[in-house]
């Protein structure tokens, strides 16, 4: 049985986080962390792991508190709402479901110091080639006496400049774009042949393309299986694409109450804008996009109680599909709704119509779930 | 959904599973199938069966003669009906006029018609709508002026759905003009035998379902049939539009709609490959699949949600809107699934049995369908309560 509503605690947990970032984050702020070279704010993440933000969801053997979906759900919508940037998504979700089944060794100190907040892991899940294919890998790791060497590019890894370690899938055996043969190792900032170049994203994002020549890694610095990494990396990345739909939720009902906001006090021909009925229907159409974005992600959390559990394909890119086409009406009503404020740079809901514009461009689009669908359907 | 079932909840689905398999006779089932309006012969037989189990009105308190189910039953009982085609009754008495009169009727009132209600044994119809009247309801102006121990009514209505099975209707009637137009609405009950009271057809687009006119000539109807107080009629009629909005998402219905429709187009073909397989008919419909999730997601913290106790607000009514838009766009996608025999309107195939291939109806549904969104409050009147009521605009 699952519980579909938030208990008391998470609840609780919610307010406090939520006084927490509005004590500390201001337009001014993310401004700033946007244009610093790091992309995100160590003074904030320090509070997030004093709260227990980062830790909320690792298991209780790693020093976590072995919260369930619902917990996680509840951090990221914060995060949505406040738009802020930061490694969480990468480090305390993708990395941490990859290292997740590790109870001993490297990968449980490593999950540790994600918990305390110091550690920032990221995960380097694209090649140029590949588009949002995850077995799409051609980065190479060739045995050694001293374990692998890897040598191969990686693109568009988000917070890669600023991680201490950044877990890369690389080709151990099989095809090009196979899923058998995928092996996920962990990669040392300052490893000798690791360079980074970093690669703004529009949303204000920190990326970078990691080239990787003839890096050397220990037997002890590989997650999991060798050759079977596949498996791991889907169902982290699936657990990302379940986060940082939360994450849009949180976004969308910032831009949402903002507009709201907007159109009372705005006046032209001597009223509101909000008076227009034009105006009321396009708000109730962005209201119930919201409504139904955020219950059909609160429904999905109710089935996670780990960061490694699977989540079905299907419902999961059925999932994405509403939650991308609603946060792409939300983010283009609500520009339109704020009119010459809307298409400024400067203002709040120009950089939130960034933002859910590449949430709903990561991971997968609308080409790649239509394909999971349509797979499905025909299997059955 | 049944993910989230309390263990006694499953128990109590398997239950209401078990007893519609086991009891709902063949002709009825393939029937609502059909969509069609279900003969009252039918309705009257299912209801039997379901009074024999007790399970007539699942919706009113036991003391009534309801099930005294908790909403949440209500809820799953509704799903496993839909996923058997049973009917949905005799909706006007169990989901209008027994509500109606259990919170406003007084002792004497529910003593006298709920009885006859529950039995069914007169089937009750809507009387809201006028000429002037549709969206804006409050602008009604059938008259209804009290003389003695009598109400004498004049004027129309329009639009009555099933009123040609039935015998009576509850009904909104101007009992005064002054003051806002809010003011001065009564409900009152009204034998459509009345001699002065005459029902005209009115065919709506499918060529099958005929809704009425009413025309209202000095009809005489006792004063003991006003419900609640005289004037105070408006409150009761948002009380009971308010019901409508429990289930009017049709989530089940439409996943139904859904199965059916991928079974249509599985056994059509297009260039030698089943239809299903084309790929711009599964993104249609996965599209609508995946907003039904969100629309069931919706629908279900609305209903539950422990902090509201089981209260619908304003904000149900995204819940008409959205799930009649599903609706209208699975029918129009069925239809077009159907392709060249969506064309024949061939009477012998309506009327006849129900076989297993769907296009015959599905023209019916999309011509039908088209009335979901209007009637009920139409579906702008929807996003101008939510825009008040719930943004604040």
């Amino acid at each position: 049985m699952r519980n579909f509503f938030l208990a008391e605690s998470q609840l609780l947990f919610r307010d406090s986080l939520a006084r927490l970032i509005q004590a500390a984050w201001t337009q001014d702020k993310r401004r700033k962390v946007i244009e610093s070279d790091l992309g995100y704010c160590p003074e904030l993440w320090r509070k997030l792991a004093d709260i227990g933000a980062l830790s909320a969801f690792l298991p209780e053997a790693v020093g976590g508190m072995g919260g369930t979906g619902h917990d996680l759900m509840v951090i990221m919508e914060a995060i949505g709402r406040a738009s802020l940037p930061s490694p969480f998504l990468e480090t305390a979700v993708i990395a941490a479901s990859l290292l997740g089944e590790e109870g001993e060794g490297l990968a449980a100190e490593l999950l540790a110091k994600i918990g305390s907040g110091e550690a920032i892991v990221s995960v380097a899940l694209h090649e140029p080639q590949a588009r949002y294919a995850l077995s799409n890998v051609r980065t190479r790791a060739k045995r050694s006496d001293r374990g692998f060497i890897l040598t191969g590019e990686k693109c568009a890894a988000a917070f890669a400049d600023a991680a201490d370690q950044i877990i890369v899938p690389a080709r151990t055996s099989g095809e090009d774009a196979g899923e058998p043969g995928i092996t996920l190792f962990l990669v040392d900032r300052r490893d000798p042949g690791v360079d980074f170049e970093p690669a703004a994203r529009f949303d204000g994002m920190k990326t970078a393309t990691l080239r990787l020549a003839e890096v050397e890694i220990p037997p002890e610095r590989i997650i999991g299986e060798v050759d079977h990494g596949f498996a791991r990396l889907r169902c982290a990345v699936d657990l990302a694409i379940l986060a940082q739909a939360a994450e849009a939720v949180g976004a969308m009902n910032y831009l949402l109450g903002s507009t709201l906001d907007y159109v009372k006090v705005r006046h032209q021909f001597g009223a509101a804008i909000g008076s227009n009925q034009a105006v009321q229907h396009r708000l109730v159409d962005m209201y119930t996009a919201v409504e139904m974005a955020s219950a059909l992600v609160q429904s999905a959390f109710a089935g996670i109680t780990t960061p490694k559990d699977e989540i079905d394909a299907v419902g999961l890119a059925k999932l994405k599909l509403v939650t991308d086409r609603a946060a792409r009406l939300v983010a283009q009503e609500a520009v339109q709704l704020h009119g010459g404020m809307g298409v400024s740079a400067e203002t709040p809901v120009g950089h939130y119509f960034k933002r859910l514009t590449a949430i709903s461009q990561s991971f997968a689009d609308q080409f790649e779930l239509h394909a999971i669908y349509r797979g499905a359907l025909r299997s059955c | 959904m049944e993910a989230f079932d309390m263990p006694a909840e499953r128990q109590f689905r398997l239950d209401v599973r078990a007893f519609l398999a086991r009891n709902l006779p063949a002709d009825i089932r393939e029937r609502v199938m059909t969509g069609l309006p279900i003969p009252r012969e039918m309705s009257d037989r299912w209801h039997k069966i379901l009074l024999r189990q007790g399970w007539a009105a699942p919706n009113w308190p036991r003391e009534h003669g309801g099930t005294g189910w908790s909403l949440k039953q209500q809820y799953i009982y509704d799903q496993e009906r839909n996923a058997t085609w049973a009917p949905l009754g005799v909706t006007f008495n169990f989901d209008m006029v027994g509500p109606l009169l259990i919170k406003y009727g007084t002792s004497t009132q529910k003593a006298h018609w709920l009885p006859k209600v529950l039995s069914a044994e007169q089937h009750w119809c809507q009387g809201f709508s006028e000429p002037g009247a549709g969206s804006d309801l409050a602008a009604l102006a059938c008259r209804a002026v009290r003389q003695g121990d009598k109400y004498i009514i004049n004027g129309s209505k329009l639009w009555q759905t099933a009123a040609f099975d039935a015998d009576m209707m509850f009904g909104l009637f101007r009992t005064a003009q002054d003051g806002k137009k809010q003011r001065g609405i009564s409900v009152i009950l009204v034998d459509l035998r009345s001699p002065g009271l005459t029902l005209s057809p009115v065919e709506l687009l499918d060529g099958i379902e005929r809704v009425a006119a009413c025309s209202f000539v000095n009809v005489e109807v006792p004063a003991d049939h006003l419900i609640g107080a005289e004037g105070e009629g408006w409150a009761i009629a948002k009380y009971l539009l308010m019901l409508e909005r429990l289930g009017i998402a049709e989530v089940a219905a439409s996943r139904m709609a859904i199965a059916r429709l991928k079974r249509l187009a599985l056994g059509e073909s297009s260039r030698g490959a089943p239809l299903l397989e084309d790929p711009v008919l599964m993104a249609q419909i996965a599209v609508i699949e995946a907003e039904l999730d969100a629309l069931e997601a919706v629908e279900y913290r609305f209903l539950f949600d422990p902090r509201q106790n089981g209260e619908l607000g304003a904000e149900a009514s995204i819940l008409k809107i959205a799930g009649t838009l599903i609706r209208q766009r699975l029918s129009e996608l069925t239809m077009q699934v159907a392709g060249p025999r969506a064309m024949i309107a061939d009477d012998g195939v309506l009327k006849g049995r129900l076989d297993d291939d769907y296009a015959a109806w599905a023209t019916r549904h999309y011509l039908n369908f088209r009335k979901i969104s209007i009637y009920g409050g139409s579906n702008e009147i929807q996003k101008n309560i939510v825009a008040k009521a719930v943004l604040g605009l």
